[in-house]
């Protein structure tokens, strides 16, 4: 009889520790998974994917680029834009956006300093130019056309090939 | 004495003056610009005939009197302008229709100011003027610099000039190297009478708008824009889907010869380059190799000589084809 009570004891001690053991793992799936899960919905809310189409070798490469939230899309075009410049050769990499304006239909007004504007040939400025046009339109859809100036002047092009006054009709042309 | 009364007589008879007066200025405003209105209508009305010929364009002025005509002078303005003014107002009739304050007819640019029309006339170089009478009628025959209409014809464009300098290489710039080229092969054309002009002959900024629109006024048979490359390779621009002949003749005989000249290789690109699309003629951009910024006479020379070569050959090719045609 002793020693049945002794086995039915240790029976219970093991049915005890199983129980906890069993209920220490799921409590540790359960609650520990969804943390992580919390923890990247709340990274994923907080970041915003860009695409940049740059200009290499005289064609255009896609790159994807993940930006913290910013409010109001002026904001998210200078920053969308800054990393674009930065992916650039020299000197174009150091290009300072000096002010973004947009006017009543939606076209943008890109004030950018003069590392922008150095010489180039044809063909590398068709891709510059169609890189910029492209990263904006891709990303900002709302954007009717895209007007540059250097350094708060009015530049009729870059290089001297390409119109920057409505970068819509020199890339759309059909 | 009801002084109230007073008062508010004389404060109603104040009213009805002023309301008067009121009415009376605009009785006044509106006989005004009736009369206005009618005398516009009333203004002497010109027939303007317009012509072109080959190195001129003819504008035939009608009159309805003689007295018009005498009192009518016309003088040359800066910037291809011809300005014809009168003693009096008067209003120009093309085709049945009055012409409002700003026209374009012919290519020729109509502005109206005050008692005068400005004519502007691209390349303008000289006018002569006739007074003529039954019908009493002014003639003036606008001379321009060259017209490319007709025969084959070559404009060439030397890329940049003035501020825009292009690429640059030891104080060597883009924009000299491009005119030095266009210049030479400019004369060697007209040596083998091929009629040819530059949208620039010196060291000018020179507009793409301007470009442009010197190409759809000259109307060549073909458009020439001469640039430099970054790399050391040929590369000659034409719009995708290019349907014109010529074009197409001159991108493989250009092809050949280079390929035959130089060490150099010739890329081919279709590629939608503002300039070149926004010209109603023929249009290709060629770029030359980097090399051309050393600026060795004797390189330079080569290529005058190839692409100079290649055109007249095209020359002759189209105008043989136009006889048989």
């Amino acid at each position: 009889m002793k020693n049945l009570q002794k086995i039915n004891k240790k029976i219970i001690f093991i049915l005890i520790f199983v129980v906890i053991l069993a209920s220490t793992v799921l409590g540790y799936f359960f609650f520990f998974k969804k943390d992580g899960e919390k923890i990247t919905n709340q990274e994923e809310q907080t970041t915003e994917i860009f695409k940049l189409i740059l200009p290499l070798n005289n064609s255009l490469i896609t790159k994807e680029i993940y930006v913290k939230k910013e409010n109001g899309e002026l904001k998210k075009l200078e920053k969308v834009l800054e990393f674009f410049f930065n992916e650039l050769p020299q000197p174009m990499n150091e290009t300072k956006i000096h002010s973004i304006f947009r006017d009543k239909e939606n076209k943008i007004y890109l004030n950018l300093s003069s590392n922008f504007a150095t010489s180039r040939d044809a063909k590398n400025e068709f891709y510059l130019i169609k890189g910029l046009y492209s990263t904006i339109k891709t990303n900002f859809n709302w954007i009717t056309d895209v007007k540059i100036l250097i350094s708060n002047e009015e530049k009729e092009t870059l290089s001297g090939h390409i119109p920057i006054e409505s970068l819509k009709e020199s890339m759309e042309a059909k | 004495m009801d002084w109230n009364k007073i008062f508010k007589n004389a404060k109603t008879c104040k009213m009805i003056y002023k309301k008067s007066v009121f009415f009376i200025i605009c009785i006044c405003i509106y006989i005004f610009q009736i009369s206005t209105a009618f005398a516009q209508e009333e203004l002497p009305k010109i027939k303007l005939k317009i012509g072109k010929h080959e190195e001129f364009y003819r504008l035939v002025f009608v009159f309805n009197n003689t007295e018009i005509l005498q009192s009518t002078s016309v003088n040359i303005l800066k910037d291809n302008k011809i300005k014809v003014s009168s003693s009096e107002d008067f209003q120009i009739e093309y085709k049945d229709k009055v012409l409002s304050d700003n026209e374009k007819l012919h290519g020729i640019g109509i502005k109206k100011f005050d008692k005068s029309f400005i004519f502007e006339i691209p390349s303008l170089s000289d006018i002569k003027v006739y007074k003529l009478n039954s019908p009493p009628r002014l003639v003036i025959d606008a001379y321009v610099n060259e017209m490319l209409n007709g025969k084959f014809s070559v404009l060439i464009d030397p890329g940049h000039g003035g501020r825009d300098k292009g690429l640059i290489n030891n104080n060597v710039s883009e924009k000299d190297i491009v005119l030095y080229l266009s210049k030479e092969i400019s004369l060697k054309l007209a040596q083998n009478g091929i009629k040819n002009i530059l949208t620039r002959v010196s060291d000018e900024e020179v507009s793409l708008k301007k470009r442009i629109e010197i190409a759809n006024n000259q109307n060549p048979s073909i458009f020439l824009s001469i640039h430099i490359s970054q790399e050391n390779l040929f590369r000659l621009y034409h719009f995708p889907n290019e349907k014109t002949q010529i074009t197409k003749k001159l991108i493989s005989n250009l092809k050949e010869k280079i390929l035959k000249n130089f060490s150099e290789p010739v890329v081919i690109e279709e590629i939608p380059i503002y300039l070149i699309n926004k010209i109603n003629s023929p249009a290709l951009l060629i770029e030359i190799p980097q090399k051309t910024l050393l600026n060795e006479k004797k390189y330079l020379n080569k290529i005058v000589d190839v692409l100079s070569q290649s055109l007249f050959e095209i020359g002759k090719a189209n105008e043989k084809f136009t006889k048989n045609k």
